[in-house]
């Protein structure tokens, strides 16, 4: 690989993570939630997928047909049981709930998937690629990227243009206030979950289809999307999109500099090094 | 005519008692301690491993509102320190716990600079961040004496550390590794900071306008917990001897049971987390041994250990010994409250009336 098939795989990786990464956003946007299965959901998505291609065949894309509205319940479901509960409580809690949950979750999964890796069969698809010169893109990171980013366009759009999305952003602003001007808040914060689960979801059988996976995965699943929120800057989608796409590209740069060292480690070092320099983020409004 | 002779209580006749009964129970264990059981000395070990732990996990969450998922970064980092002070420099096995123990507080400086910027769930996950950073660093690093993600193992040749004597010892060290800890955490919260870190908790905007340095105290009290999390990990592997990257920076077996601990035993009281360490390692120890009558595997015994912290989490926050103490409000084994007792009057009424 060449620096600049580093650098296109790098931003097309960077697609993916600002899919996990919005869910994130989403829920701490409306709610001031920091959801620690985030990660966990998104493997439970690839599992599931497996199973449904392995009972009905057919390519994991349809399985998406499926998962987005059950993970729109899930989150449904999620907000009223959990999180409901967590809202403007101590931090605390609201971390031991959901570290709680990612482990009910993950071993949920292993109990019923065991420790194997598995793989969601996309055929052709994932080897093709497109050349340019000395350039070459994989189909299946470009089209990865494209749902990513038709995503955060319509939630873009559905936040700014809709009522619904209005009400959204006057419930993050000011809950109080909001629910004084009629807004029922549980129904937001359900939307608002809603949104970030099948979000998850999208990015979790998008990851399988690239990667096998293992039902230990959510964890660092979960930092991918919390360090390219905190890079990206909270507060802003298309920050987190950058977030993601920066945190890609020193990923793939560092391991393509350094090819015995992990290539996580250099997304690590970035996040420290811009928490240390620009704590807002790069394009971040809100403080952390 | 009525005498007005206001005063301060802080020990109470309840807090006297209990804090006598766990004396006695310290002085029993250090007897089981010194004696040639080896079972019963790992048990110690692990159980006063865990105590001071989740006692320190709870002084950051429960007190100065830092709730960490990274502390496995200073567990490692006090048993890689102690790896290359034992193995690198042949020092001597616990001496060089004291070691260790400094250098993670040496490396909570950098750590929490960074760490700091980030608040609530952000700062959870940030402390993760950085333990995975420090151990995918500890893993690079081939040479001896870390020898990367393979591991190594603590230098005990049996002419130095008989087997007997190295169990023995270490339960004592652990024994009064978790004493040392408690007191340190019950005296810092009897202490002026004690009272500026329970503003904080209470109004944080409020302990600012009337003084408090948030960031000094809070950060004060993260340096006392790497210490004491630094040594805890040190003293695990003078017993465990075998030392990889993947385990001693582990998040499932540090953090996550401590988590846990805390919030059973009842986060932001000083004897909820040792209860809570307590009772969950008598648990865990019967429910997986194999000839226990309630068996259960790893992944059910996990399952039920999230279930457990959610459902706590969600539903009763305040814990075990929090419930104990809104049924019984004297309840207290370490005198960290401050009642007013007004007048002679007053103070026979004010003996079923609960805190001041």
């Amino acid at each position: 690989m060449n620096w600049l098939n580093a650098v296109v795989a790098g931003v097309l990786v960077g697609g993916l993570y600002a899919l996990y990464a919005t869910g994130l956003s989403v829920s701490f946007g409306v709610m001031r939630l920091v959801n620690l299965a985030h990660g966990d959901l998104a493997v439970m998505a690839a599992f599931l997928s497996s199973t449904l291609v392995l009972s009905a065949g057919g390519s994991p894309f349809w399985t998406i047909l499926v998962l987005l509205p059950v993970g729109f319940l899930v989150g449904l479901a999620l907000q009223r049981v959990v999180f409901d509960r967590l809202v403007g409580v101590d931090p605390a809690f609201q971390i031991v709930a959901t570290f709680g949950l990612s482990i009910v979750i993950q071993n949920a999964l292993l109990r019923v998937y065991s420790a194997d890796r598995r793989a969601l069969d996309v055929g052709k698809l994932k080897v093709d690629s497109v050349s340019i010169g000395d350039l070459s893109i994989g189909v299946f990171p470009l089209l990865r990227f494209l749902v990513a980013v038709a995503v955060l366009v319509s939630l873009s759009l559905f936040l700014g243009r809709t009522k619904l999305g209005r009400a959204f952003r006057a419930t993050s602003d000011d809950p109080v206030a909001a629910r004084l001007m009629g807004i029922n808040n549980r129904t937001i914060y359900m939307v608002a979950t809603g949104i970030a689960v099948s979000t998850v979801f999208l990015a979790g059988v998008f990851n399988g289809a690239q990667t096998n996976f293992a039902t230990s995965d959510g964890p660092g699943l979960l930092i991918f999307a919390f360090e390219a929120v905190i890079i990206g800057g909270l507060g802003s989608l298309w920050g987190t999109l950058a977030g993601g796409i920066v945190l890609g590209l020193a990923q793939t740069l560092g391991a393509e500099q350094f090819t015995d060292w992990p290539s996580q480690l250099f997304g690590h070092v970035l996040f420290l090094v811009v928490l240390a320099v620009r704590p807002n983020g790069l394009f971040g409004r809100v403080e952390a | 005519m009525i005498r007005t002779q206001n005063h301060v209580q802080r020990a109470t006749g309840t807090s006297k008692l209990l804090g006598g009964l766990a004396a006695l129970l310290v002085a029993w264990l250090a007897v089981l301690a010194t004696g040639d059981v080896a079972s019963t000395q790992t048990k110690i070990v692990e159980m006063c491993v865990f105590v001071v732990l989740a006692s320190m996990w709870n002084l950051l969450a429960g007190y100065t509102g830092l709730v960490s998922i990274g502390q496995q970064a200073f567990v490692g980092i006090g048993t890689y320190a102690l790896v290359v002070f034992a193995n690198g420099y042949d020092q001597d096995i616990y001496f060089s716990v004291l070691p260790a123990a400094l250098i993670a507080l040496v490396a909570a400086v950098p750590i929490a600079l960074l760490a700091f910027r980030l608040r609530g769930g952000y700062f959870a996950i940030g402390m993760w961040v950085i333990a995975e950073v420090v151990r995918l660093l500890v893993k690079q690093y081939k040479a001896d004496p870390i020898k990367g993600g393979s591991g190594t193992s603590l230098n005990v040749p049996v002419s130095l550390y008989p087997k007997v004597d190295r169990f023995q010892t270490t339960a004592l060290i652990a024994l009064a590794l978790a004493v040392v800890a408690v007191s340190v955490v019950a005296l810092l919260l009897r202490s002026r900071v004690g009272l500026s870190l329970q503003a904080v908790r209470d109004n944080e905007a409020g302990a600012a306008g009337l003084g408090v340095n948030v960031y000094r105290e809070r950060f004060f009290v993260f340096m006392i917990a790497a210490l004491f999390t630094g040594a805890a990990g040190a003293v695990w592997y003078l017993l465990k001897i075998r030392v990889q990257p993947d385990t001693a920076f582990s998040v499932g077996d540090w953090t996550a049971p401590i988590v846990v601990m805390v919030v059973i035993g009842g986060i932001g009281t000083v004897e909820g987390p040792v209860i809570g360490a307590v009772l969950w390692y008598l648990v865990r120890d019967y429910v997986t041994s194999s000839d226990s009558v309630i068996h259960f595997s790893d992944e059910w015994y996990l399952i039920y250990t999230g279930l457990i912290a959610l459902i706590v989490a969600l539903y009763a926050q305040r814990g075990l010994w929090g419930a104990l103490q809104d049924r019984f409000p004297r309840l207290q084994v370490f005198p960290i409250q401050r009642r007013l007792v007004v007048g002679d009057e007053v103070a026979v009424r004010g003996e079923d009336e609960g805190n001041g």
